[in-house]
């Protein structure tokens, strides 16, 4: 179809360039700006010169968070909570789901319900606190993985996409007399990586991100997850959070202390910020498959 | 012929129990599959729906979470009561309908007007870029964002209050002060969700007929119209449901992040029913106080799903269930 240029286009044209150009650096611009005053000279940072891009350039604030052994600590944790609780999350969500995609199981519109009301009612955070106390699972690490094992929303994801394989691909199994343990490892799997991709997104996010479950069961510091430490560095400002950072070893160090708090939101966000342009065409997948049938 | 008819009498024929040891037979191994998940989901979700039970009772720390031995706790409504007649219940209820509202009012058209946007992009790899940037802030996690906004508005060398030092205005300590906390968490909260909720209308948005816009083009319709009188109506559905969802988690507002940001000094506002549940329960030990204040707080989210979903059906034909 041919289109003329009206001066009706070339305004809308204008305006939506610009609108589109204000979105980008909205969006961007705490990211950057944070970044900015975590690598800028600190005197620059301190001044508050530091609008949007660096002034001046030093890696002190950064080194000073690098060489903390309790930060290191805290993200070995979070890495343990987040690869541990990722695989433990898809495999149980796959677990329930595959038997609920099984049109011939006698109990699945039963169990369906069973996972659909879990998203509609929950309990709340009192009596979920206790059965955890109750468990045994207070200071565990544990406790941050196993009472968010399966999310409903994500085992209607898994399931609709279960749902979507050709039915001959079950059909012709069973006739060759495979067990239902046989389809869904040899079969099913294999051809599942799209949701498993999705799941492991979502659901590694959710554990590298989360802080709540770690102030409700945890008091031992060397379980802490790095978002613990970041909320008393950055947002509660204890002097406590900050032991084991060395302050001696440059003079001015309130400078610097003033930067730390930057240097640590950049140290957090950073896997995610690498991870994000190879991951990215999975989230879109995960919004529409759970958009479809839910 | 006929041994298909004995089969199908045979079938009617069997007993609920005898029908019930075919399906066993046959699904045993779906059985297996299921049990584990199927245990997690009692044990940490069923379970502690039967502890909502304290909300009834005066649960002690190391008391007995289920009456098994003998219910000689019972209060009824007692806690209920206590919360309604203290002088804290109307400033929960009411700054956590004030927080919701505000965040629905202006996070829910956000994503609408997004979507729209970024389906006017004719460029395909800008908007991929575009859209991609926009959907990064939802991976950053709430203790993050808050830190950024104490960065941002920090009373020392915070970036606002060195721009106001500049223009020769004093500091001003926006996180310790009342009336900065709402905007605050509603402008953060746009931040967080407007770009990664416009995934689904971009989707609606791809479903719409192109051959609309190729009539109204030929009807001398311009692409401004277009949006409003082609894509906009096309995507009603889709707002609506969400619509319904988003006022079905009304109550529901997220406690993680209030919690990060409130302090002492804000309480007044932003003090909600979820904030004063984990402060009463967790921190004082008063669990069946607490747990009675949420089961009321999940009570009136499901009736207002309910609604909603009635109300959008009677009107528009759309719901959810």
């Amino acid at each position: 179809m041919h289109m003329r240029k009206t001066a009706g286009d070339v305004a809308f044209d204008v305006i939506l360039v610009l609108l589109v150009t204000f979105v980008v650096l909205v969006t961007l611009y705490p990211v950057i700006y944070v970044a900015s005053m975590a690598i800028s000279d600190p005197r620059e940072a301190l001044l508050g010169n530091v609008i949007f891009l660096p002034r001046g350039f030093s890696l002190e604030a950064l080194k000073t968070v690098v060489r903390n052994s309790q930060l290191w600590r805290y993200y070995g944790n979070t890495l343990w909570y987040t690869g541990v609780g990722t695989t433990l999350n898809v495999l149980t969500t796959v677990l329930m789901a595959y038997p609920l995609a099984r049109k011939k199981f006698f109990l699945g519109k039963f169990f369906v319900l069973f996972v659909l009301f879990t998203m509609f009612f929950n309990a709340g955070i009192i009596p979920n606190y206790l059965v955890v106390v109750r468990l045994g699972l207070y200071n565990s690490r544990w406790a941050l993985i196993l009472p968010t094992l399966a999310t409903a929303w994500y085992v209607i994801i898994c399931r609709s996409f279960f749902l979507s394989l050709p039915d001959e691909l079950f059909e012709c199994a069973e006739m060759e007399g495979a067990s239902e343990f046989t389809i869904l490892g040899k079969i099913v799997m294999p051809l599942s990586k799209p949701v498993i991709a999705v799941l492991t997104i979502y659901y590694g996010t959710t554990h590298w991100n989360s802080f709540f479950p770690a102030l409700l069961y945890l008091s031992d510091k060397n379980k802490f997850p790095l978002q613990i430490y970041l909320r008393q560095v950055v947002i509660q400002a204890s002097p406590e959070a900050l032991e084991g950072i060395d302050t001696e070893a440059f003079g001015q160090q309130m400078l610097s202390l003033m930067q730390v708090k930057y240097a640590v939101v950049i140290v957090a966000i950073l896997p995610v910020i690498l991870f994000y342009p190879l991951l990215q065409k999975y989230f879109v997948k995960g919004v529409l498959v759970g958009a479809v049938k839910g | 012929m006929k041994m298909k008819k004995t089969k199908e009498r045979s079938k009617a024929q069997l007993t609920p129990l005898g029908r019930l040891a075919r399906n066993l037979k046959r699904d045993w191994q779906l059985l297996v599959l299921i049990a584990f998940p199927v245990a997690y989901f009692i044990i940490f979700k069923y379970v502690p729906m039967a502890g909502l039970n304290i909300a009834f009772r005066n649960y002690k720390v190391g008391g007995q979470l289920f009456p098994v031995r003998g219910l000689n706790d019972w209060q009824g409504f007692r806690w209920f009561k206590e919360f309604f007649e203290s002088p804290f219940s109307w400033r929960v209820i009411r700054n956590t309908l004030i927080l919701s509202a505000e965040q629905l009012l202006v996070t829910f058209p956000a994503p609408i007007i997004l979507a729209l946007l970024f389906n006017e992009i004719r460029h395909v790899r800008v908007k991929g870029f575009v859209q991609t940037v926009s959907y990064l802030p939802h991976f950053i996690s709430v203790a993050v964002v808050v830190g950024i906004i104490y960065n941002i508005f920090s009373v020392n060398a915070g970036l606002v209050n060195e721009i106001r030092a500049r223009m020769g205005y004093e500091a001003i300590d926006f996180l310790q002060k009342a009336q900065y906390f709402r905007p605050l968490y509603v402008g953060s909260s746009l931040w967080q969700t407007a770009g990664f909720s416009s995934i689904i209308y971009a989707a609606a948005i791809a479903g719409v007929d192109q051959s609309l816009y190729e009539a109204a083009y030929i009807d001398g319709s311009t692409r401004f119209k277009n949006v409003f009188y082609i894509t906009l109506p096309s995507i009603a559905p889709t707002i609506i449901t969400m619509l319904i969802l988003a006022i079905g988690r009304l109550m529901a507002v997220g406690y993680e992040k209030v919690l990060l940001m409130y302090t002492p000094a804000t309480y007044e506002v932003a003090d909600i029913i979820s904030t004063w549940v984990y402060r009463t329960g967790i921190t004082n030990g008063k669990f069946s106080l607490a747990a009675a204040v949420d089961l009321f707080n999940s009570m009136i989210n499901i009736t207002l799903l309910v609604m909603a979903n009635q109300l959008s059906k009677k009107l528009t034909d759309t719901s959810i269930f």
